[in-house]
Parts: structure tokens; sequence; C-alpha cells
């Protein structure tokens, strides 16, 4: 009986086939309801709490069982699903769908499916209506200016919030269905025309080409849709914010959201799109350009302070100051461990701290903070634990490390800043200027959907001059260089 | 669009060989030219300029043409010799610098270990960032250098015709090699390879294209030749006799004092690891031309870095001021690369 693909013409059989797919009865959340419309019966199988009681008893149920009782006697079966969806059922989403498989995906995904006796078509009807959250505030992506609207875990209200932005009749959704035997639905979002058509089937392909049996979040696509997997960097820029989104798809890129997902991503990216935040375009181009470089000032303390502090003391004690020196070896010397243990255990006790502000209760964040700060700062410099310079190093270059926007690229570059560390302390700034190459040619060696990660600088491509620096208004004319020319997209040579 | 595309792919290419070639200029010079000619050193780079321009010339009419089995390994050996080159002079600048307490052996295995690790993310990173480096290199050096003109044991800026005449014409001879990176041009960039047929038969640019970008770098050479002539003055450079010694361009015992030389070393350390890395990349293509079967597994960079590591270890033993010797004699096996017609492909 399982292996039926399509639905028979049957009733009964049909409903049987659902019945042992979806575990009834003993599976308590399936709803197949039995009735009579007019001349013949029909059935609604559904999924309790993931559909609208109301919307199905409202617009389904009565004005099918309202049907005078010889009614649609004179319809062929094989038009029994058509002839209700004509004359009762009043639900604007619907879809006819005879394929059992695609039938039980949208069943389970909360809608619901209307079956009628002697016809092997069944109506899909969207009645979803499971809780969800409402529209909040965005909890990574602070801005300034700019809304403060974020996404939530639904697909359908995010594809509506970008909707809102992005007016325009190019935007296309496609809903692609990832994974194995448990499908989670994304959705491609882009601008017709403008959004280069290999790069929307490289995307999809990749997607759908996941055959993992688990729920996926919009993480996990991240990580199908990558190319360099070993990558310390993010390949594909991450926003909570449905404005950031819009100006994705407005840049030519494709915009992949995630049921369940309160995130969406846009591909194909550069390594910019990683340092810019919404608060940049909402400012004037001046202010938007001077908080940008402060930002990557912090990038660079963060990245470069510890190791270049181990290099310095370790190796090239002739750059600093004799007074300097003299202090930093005092208090270095009451310390009981080595310099490179003592910043390696500082700069973890302060990601350590970081994560549990972050991962305490509400509540607890604050005296997380207050306890860490107290304990791991003033007290283990009075007891000497830790000298006074490298508490000022690390807190510096952790204030730096929370200006980068991207959460991802912030903890990537956590991981390259212990890599300085370390090459800081065995080999000074000899092994600090090797592995600063070694890692800009493999920055410059990555590629995001065919596209490089740091382009458009090297390679060149043209671009708006909205790169490191933001310039006014008036020079921000083109597409991002993955886009597809206008010339190419209205059809002219 | 893929025009474009093309020729960005031919820009970052010829950035990576200008880059080289501007190492090469200041090392060949720093090593060679200035025993030789002392603080006329840099006039000696100078003929590097038209060196460049007639190899970048040469390597364009060559272009596009088959390259056979031995030519494909002999530019992979005259590449791997031209890696060694750079990592034997990275080990001595280094040692007697920035890392002075440090096992010679292990500033060597680390130099190695950051240019192969440059290899390693392939010939389209290494040209990207020659090219994404093409003004913030010369600016940096640029102004270093500035910073150091102020320094009160300068020279002045016009040194002597130190060695005569005929050693700087020797000084101008062994410069010719720094064309050596033009070689590079000689292997389609690793992008248009794998972009395909389509790509590939796209109109390359003219030699003139190739030749500006090479001399610009030779220039930038020249140019930190000369502040390594003018700041270190003409007794304390007569006086230095390791090659170490001669590739630092400023000198300053003092406290704080050396911190623009640091910033520079260091900045010459990434530049010379940089270039070392694109032109052991260039040998793992060659060797990629010269059989298919190596570019599985990254076969070709192993068969490319291993050579270098042994010539570097044995090195490590005997002096590194082998390969100062022998490094102005690459130029002939490069010149024969360079010359003759082949057969289009």
């Amino acid at each position: 009986m399982e292996d039926a693909v399509t639905l028979l013409a049957p009733l009964a059989r049909n409903l049987d086939i659902l019945r042992s797919r979806l575990g009834a009865p003993r599976n308590a959340d399936v709803l197949i309801r039995r009735f009579q419309s007019g001349a013949f019966e029909s059935a609604i199988v559904a999924i309790d709490g993931m559909v609208s009681s109301q919307l199905i008893d409202e617009n389904i149920l009565k004005p099918c069982m309202d049907l005078p009782c010889g009614a649609g006697e004179e319809i062929a079966p094989q038009e029994r699903a058509a002839y209700l969806m004509k004359s009762a059922v009043s639900i604007l989403p619907m879809k006819m769908k005879e394929n059992i498989d695609e039938i039980l995906a949208d069943v389970l995904g909360g809608q619901c499916a209307l079956l009628c006796e002697g016809c092997g078509i069944a109506c899909v009807m969207d009645t979803r209506g499971f809780e969800k959250r409402t529209i909040g505030k965005p909890e990574v992506e602070h801005v300034v200016l700019g809304p403060h609207e974020s996404f939530s875990e639904s697909i359908r209200t995010n594809i509506t919030l970008v909707r809102r932005i992005v007016q325009r009749e190019e935007l296309t959704t496609e809903f692609i269905s990832a994974g194995g035997k448990m499908k989670t639905r994304c959705a491609l979002l882009y601008l017709r025309g403008t959004a280069d058509e290999k790069m929307i089937e490289a995307i999809r392909a990749r997607i759908e080409g996941c055959t993992y049996d688990f729920p996926l979040t919009s993480g996990e696509v991240e990580q199908l849709i990558e190319q360099h997997p070993l990558s310390l960097l993010p390949q594909v820029v991450r926003t909570e914010r449905p404005d950031r989104a819009a100006s994705f798809l407005a840049e030519g890129q494709i915009v992949v959201l995630t049921d369940g997902s309160p995130a969406a991503l846009g591909a194909p990216a550069t390594i910019f799109h990683q340092l810019h935040t919404p608060d940049d375009a909402s400012m004037r181009w001046q202010y938007g350009t001077f908080m940008r470089l402060i930002r990557m000032l912090g990038m660079l303390i963060h990245v470069f302070l510890p190791g270049l502090y181990l290099a310095v003391l370790r190796f090239h004690p002739q750059l600093l100051s004799p007074m300097l020196l003299t202090s930093v070896y005092e208090s270095s010397s009451r310390v009981p461990v080595p310099l490179f243990l003592e910043a390696l255990l500082m700069t973890l006790a302060f990601d350590l701290i970081n994560e549990a502000g972050l991962r305490a209760p509400g509540a607890m964040g604050g005296a997380v903070s207050i306890v860490s700060g107290l304990i791991l700062g003033q007290s283990a410099v009075s007891a000497d634990i830790v000298s006074p310079l490298l508490l000022i190093i690390v807190a510096a270059s952790g204030l730096g490390g929370f200006c980068i926007p991207g959460y991802a690229m912030s903890i990537g570059l956590k991981i390259v800043q212990l890599m300085f560390l370390t090459a800081g302390a065995m080999g000074g700034l000899y092994a600090m200027s090797l592995l600063l190459v070694c890692l800009l040619c493999a920055l410059c060696g990555m590629e995001s959907i065919s596209s490089p990660l740091t382009a458009p600088l090297a390679p060149p491509r043209r671009a708006n001059p909205d790169i490191l620096l933001r310039l006014p208004m008036r020079f921000q004319k083109a597409r991002a260089f993955f886009a597809k020319r206008r010339s190419e997209s209205s059809g002219r040579a | 669009m893929l025009e474009r595309r093309v020729l960005a792919c031919w820009r970052t290419r010829a950035s990576m060989a200008g880059l080289c070639a501007g190492v090469l200029v200041f090392l060949l010079g720093a090593g060679a030219a200035v025993p030789l000619s002392l603080n006329a050193a840099w006039l000696a780079s100078l003929a590097a300029l038209p060196a460049c321009v007639l190899a970048a010339w040469a390597a364009r009419r060559r272009m596009g043409v088959r390259m056979m089995r031995p030519r494909a390994l002999l530019l992979a050996l005259v590449l791997e010799l031209g890696a060694v080159f750079l990592l034997a002079s990275l080990v001595c600048l280094a040692g007697q610098s920035l890392i002075l307490q440090a096992q010679p052996v292990r500033i060597l295995l680390a130099a190695f270990a950051g240019a192969a690790l440059c290899a390693l993310s392939g010939g389209a990173g290494l040209a990207r960032l020659c090219f994404g480096l093409r003004y913030a290199l010369p600016l940096c050096a640029g102004a270093l250098c500035a910073v150091s003109l102020g320094l009160p044991r300068a020279a002045g800026p016009w040194p002597l015709l130190g060695g005569g005449a005929p050693r700087l014409l020797v000084s101008c001879l062994c410069m010719g090699t720094s064309a050596l990176p033009a070689l590079l041009l000689l292997l389609p960039p690793p992008e248009l390879e794998a972009a395909g047929e389509d790509a590939l038969r796209c109109p390359m640019p003219g030699w003139r294209f190739f030749a500006l970008r090479m001399a610009l770098g030779a220039a930038c050479g020249a140019i930190l030749l000369f502040a390594v002539c003018v700041c270190s003055g003409y007794e304390s450079l007569a006086a230095q006799h390791t090659w170490g010694d001669r590739l630092r361009i400023l000198s300053s015992a003092q406290p704080r004092e050396g911190t623009a030389q640091t910033l520079l070393t260091c900045l010459q350390v990434m530049v010379i690891a940089l270039a070392a890395g694109c032109l052991l990349s260039g040998a793992e293509q060659a060797l990629d031309a010269a059989s298919e079967r190596l570019k599985r597994g990254r076969l070709g960079l192993l068969l490319a870095g291993a050579p270098v590591l042994l010539l570097l270890l044995a090195m490590s033993v005997y002096g590194y001021d082998a390969a100062l010797y022998a490094a102005p004699l690459l130029g002939l096996p490069a010149a024969a690369l360079l010359m003759g017609k082949g057969k289009r492909a």
C-alpha cells in the first residue's frame, strides 16, 4: 500500500495510504475529517496545531457541507476537487496535486489536503496557522539609525518583510526543499535580470544536493553553499535585517531564507560585505566612512595587538622605551607563568567571559561581567597573576573584536588572533609577517560562488565606491561585479 | 564581460611578474651589485628596467605557444632555483635583523613553510595579492625610505661611483637576471585555465601592457636599493660584508629609532616570501604543464618544493652565498626559454 506514488480514485483507499504513512491513529496530531459535500463524500487531511482550525471551519468545511444534497452529481469524479474549489472553498493559495509524497510534505508543512471520492487529485490549501514569534528588533546587528525590524523564524513572514521593501516585478521567490527524509524549506530570492543565472543555478544545485536527514538551519545551509569548508572566514554574508537583505538583492546577490531561522544569507559575498554595517548607509557618507575606518582599526587591533605585544617583548625590545621596558619586565618578573602562557590564558579568559555573558540568562549577564571583571582583572593584577600591561592589551584587543560587524567573522578572527599570538611568541615579527602573507594569499585565493572574495580590489572588477571607504551617493550607480550588467539585463548588446 | 575578466586575470599576472622583478632587482642589487659598485649599485639596478621590458616583449611573443615537456621542465627548474635564491636571501635578512637569537635552520624552515603555504593557495590567490598590493607596497616603502633620508647618517642623495665603471658594467650584467619573472608570463593564469577554452581564446594584451608593469616593479626595487645606498653611507656599506647586512635598508642601534627599520624589514620579509611563493607556484604550474598527472593532489607543488627545501638545507650547512653567486647565472636559461618561436597551441 505504501508503494503507491499517486492518489487513486477510491477515497477510503487514499485515506488509508495517508493514515499509514502518517502513523494515524496512533499519531494523535493527524486530523482526518470525512464529510458529505453535495452528492459525494470528501475528506480533509491536516496536522493539528499546524493549521488554523478557524480557517478550515469557515472556508472549507462549512461551505462544502452547506452544498445541497445533489450538488455536483453531474460532475465527472475526476473533476470533483476542482468543482469544490470553484463552487465552495474560499481559500486563495491552493494547488492541485496527485503525488502522495508532495501532498504529505505540504500537509506536514502546515497546509491541508482536500480529497474527494472517485477523484485522484487532491487540493492542497495554505491554511497554516501555527504559532510564531512576532517581528522583533535585531539581536546581533544593532543600529543607531535606520530600521529596527528583524527576520523571524517564519519563512513566509521573512519573504513578506523583504517584499515590502523591494517592490519590484523582477523579485522572484523560488522554494526549494533541502534534505533527505526530513525536508527543510528554503527560499531563493533574487531579482530577475540582475542576479546571474549561473550563480542561481549553482546555489540551487548545492541546496538540492543535500541529503541530510535532519532539519537544516541557516548555518547549515551556509555550509552547503560555501566553496571552502576549511576556511576560517565566512564566504556568505548573513543578516537578520530585511533592509540589508533588500540591499543584497539590489546589488545582484541571491538571498537564501531558511524556514525556522531568523537570518538571511546573501551570496555571492566579498570580504568587504563582512565589514559593512547597515548604519554606514543610514548616515552621511563622511560619517559612514569614518565609522568604517574605526571598525577596521578595531579589527586590526583585535587581530594583531596581543601577538605584537609578545613579539616586541620577546624578540624586539629595542622598539620600546627603556622606562616602559623596565616597568614591563619588572611586573612580568613577578608573574609565575611564562609570557606566552600568560597572554594565551588571558585571551582565552576574555573569550570565556564573553561566552559566559552571552549564554547567561538575561538577568545574570550583567553580574557575570562584573564578577569576571573584578576577579580576572583587578584581583589577578594585585595577586601578581597577570601583568597590568597585558590586561590592557587583552582588553583593548577584545574591545576591537566587538567592532567587527559579523558575529561569524568575529569568531573567525578570534582564531586568527590566536594564530598571530602563537606566531609572535615563537618567531616574533618574522613569524607574524610570514603568517600574515600566507593568510592574505589564502584569502585572495578564496571564492564565493565562483566570485573572488577579495574582488573588486583584487582582481579588479567594476564596483560602487563603497568598498573600504564609502564615497558620496552620486558616485554609487553601478551594480556589484557579480550581477548582470544593465545592458545585458535589458537585452542590449 | 569575458574579455574584461580575461584582461583582469592578465593584469594580476603581470603584477605578479612585476612584484617578483622588483624583489629580484633589490636582492641582486644588494647581494651582488653593492659589493662590486658600493653606493653606485642603484645605478646598476637601472639596467634591470630595459632588461624587464625586453623580457616582457619576448614573453609576449611566446604566450599561447604550446610548451613541450623538456621546455616545461627547464622552466620549472629555473623558477625553483629563483625561489631558492629568494628564500636564501630571506633567511639571511631575517637572521641579521628580525630574529637574531633563533637557529638558522628554524628561520629557514619557517621561510620555506611560508612560501610553500603561499604557493598552496594557488597562483590565482598570489597574483591577486600582488595586484592588491600594487599601490600599498611602493607607498609604504617610499614613506619608510623618506624617513631614512632624514637620518643623520645618510650619505647624501647622490652617492659616488664607488668601484668605477668596469665594476658597474659587471653589476649591470648581473642585474639582467632580474627579468627572470617574465617566465611567469609564459604560463596562463590558473583562472583562465579553469574558465575553459573560451577564456583562453580571448585576445591577450599587447607587450607594452606587460612591459610597463614589469618595469614599474623593477623601478620600485631600484628605489629601495637607492635607499640602501643612500642611507648606509660609503664607509659603512664597504664594511658590511654579509649579504643579510646589505639587505637592511636602515641601520640604527638607537632604542626606538629602529621602529621604522623593523617595519621596513617586516615589509621586506613579506614581499620576499610572497615572491618566493609566486616562483614556487609558477614551478608547480610548469610541472603540471609537463605532466597532467601531477595536477592530482597537488603533486606538482610537492615535486617543486622538495628540491627547493633540500637545496636550502644544503646551503644552511655550506653557506647561503652560493645562491648569491649562482643567481646571476639564472639569466642564461631564462633567456633561452624566452627566445625563439614555437608552435601555436
